[in-house]
């Protein structure tokens, strides 16, 4: 089906249902893993929303070993939100800071146009390390007039 | 170290912090969560487990949903026969054991006050959202007295509200904890119930928590709409949207940070 409607990219919410489906940390490891390879068998543009829910047997430990193994698998992408609390959907994913773990200890960089979004807005050095932003001058700052 | 006054940094996060319960502007050490980040998130984990886990007091609930004035309640609970069968198997949690307690009424509307994934949730707001139900509701339509399901999934609320012989019902039932929302209520609407009738069929309120959530009084008003739409309507669902807050989202623009 992904192939017929050609999208721009396609992503596996892997944990988000819960126990009934995945019951524990090792279930959702493997079915991430059992995706990502399906992805890739088909030629997907595939990424993993790596997460887990509070009634499964799961914590952010998992989360960090599925991470890395995907990072070693050579996911396309993953999901972040900020401190890995997605407050709206009520389950937990990964955090700006777990993608930045990933990409320094594989030694992984963002996609192309995203990294010089993230250079443009001084947010980024040339080393891909993030760099310390003043919030009082960031471009940031718009978000607060838009209340 | 700086005292947040201080920092201007700091301040803006407060600032942004004010309107959201996300977890933003938590600082790094390294590439990393600060130490202070990684307990609270755990803690905050913890508390959502509990939230999940800890059962319902169903005699003290009994008294407090009582004291509401809309009759003596009854209780009902699934085929689940345990927290972690519950979890498990969703299709035993919309099944009821037993409805030999459910009296038979010519009432229009039937309410289920169910536990869910968060018991903590119905302690919590199961009974002020039902006097803001009774407030907003009770002069127009008669109301059946209150059901309390326990081991409940929303579908529970079919097979009690077709023992109970009421044309539509009201789920409120604890919706699975968020870390930072361990306590939000849920209200599923069902206009002619019956068992077999899916999620489509259903229209949901959802984050039901005041302060930071919804309120009661909204969520009453929201469920006025909808009940006198379904009526008219027939059904409710998919068919039937809530227009009472369409004007919301005019106004707000699309922000690109360049």
């Amino acid at each position: 089906m992904a192939r017929d409607l050609e999208p721009l990219l396609i992503n596996t919410v892997v944990g988000f249902i819960g126990p009934e489906y995945l019951y524990d940390g090792k279930q959702i490891v493997r079915a991430g893993l059992e995706d990502h390879f399906c992805g890739k068998l088909l030629g997907l543009p595939m990424g993993v929303d790596v997460c887990y829910t509070n009634h499964a047997e799961a914590d952010q430990d998992d989360m960090d070993t599925l991470l890395t193994l995907l990072g070693a698998a050579g996911v396309s992408f993953v999901i972040a939100v900020p401190g890995a609390d997605d407050v709206m959907l009520g389950y937990q994913s990964l955090s700006f800071h777990d993608v930045l773990y990933v990409r320094q200890v594989l030694g992984l960089r963002p996609a192309p146009e995203f990294e010089s979004w993230l250079s443009r807005l001084g947010m980024m050095g040339a080393d891909g390390r993030v760099l310390d932003v003043d919030a009082a001058g960031s471009p940031l700052r718009a978000l607060m007039s838009a209340r | 170290m700086t005292e947040p006054a201080e920092r201007p940094d700091l301040q803006f996060w407060d600032e942004l912090r004010a309107v959201t319960q996300a977890r933003i502007g938590l600082g790094r050490i390294g590439d990393s969560l600060p130490t202070t980040r990684v307990l609270e998130f755990r803690a905050a984990h913890a508390a959502a487990r509990d939230a999940v886990h800890m059962p319902l007091d169903v005699e003290k609930f009994m008294g407090r949903v009582e004291q509401v004035g809309l009759g003596a309640p009854s209780v009902v609970t699934s085929l689940a026969t345990s927290r972690a069968e519950y979890l498990r198997r969703p299709d035993l949690g919309r099944q009821p054991k037993d409805l030999s307690e459910i009296v038979s009424s010519e009432d229009e509307i039937g309410i289920v006050l169910g536990d869910g994934l968060s018991p903590r949730a119905l302690d919590d707001h199961g009974v002020p959202m039902l006097e803001a139900l009774k407030a907003e509701l009770a002069d127009r339509y008669s109301i059946a007295a209150p059901v309390i399901a326990t081991q409940a999934r929303v579908a529970l609320g079919d097979h009690i509200a077709s023992a109970m012989g009421v044309r539509t019902v009201l789920v409120l039932i604890g919706e699975r904890p968020g870390l930072s929302v361990a306590d939000s209520l849920g209200i599923y609407l069902t206009h002619l119930p019956e068992p077999g009738r899916t999620d489509a069929d259903r229209n949901c309120i959802s984050n039901i928590h005041p302060p930071e959530g919804q309120g009661y009084a909204q969520s009453a008003r929201t469920v006025a709409g909808l009940l006198a739409g379904a009526r008219k309507l027939g059904r409710s669902g998919v068919a039937l949207k809530d227009t009472s807050r369409a004007d919301a989202l005019e106004g707000s623009e699309a922000l690109t940070l360049e």
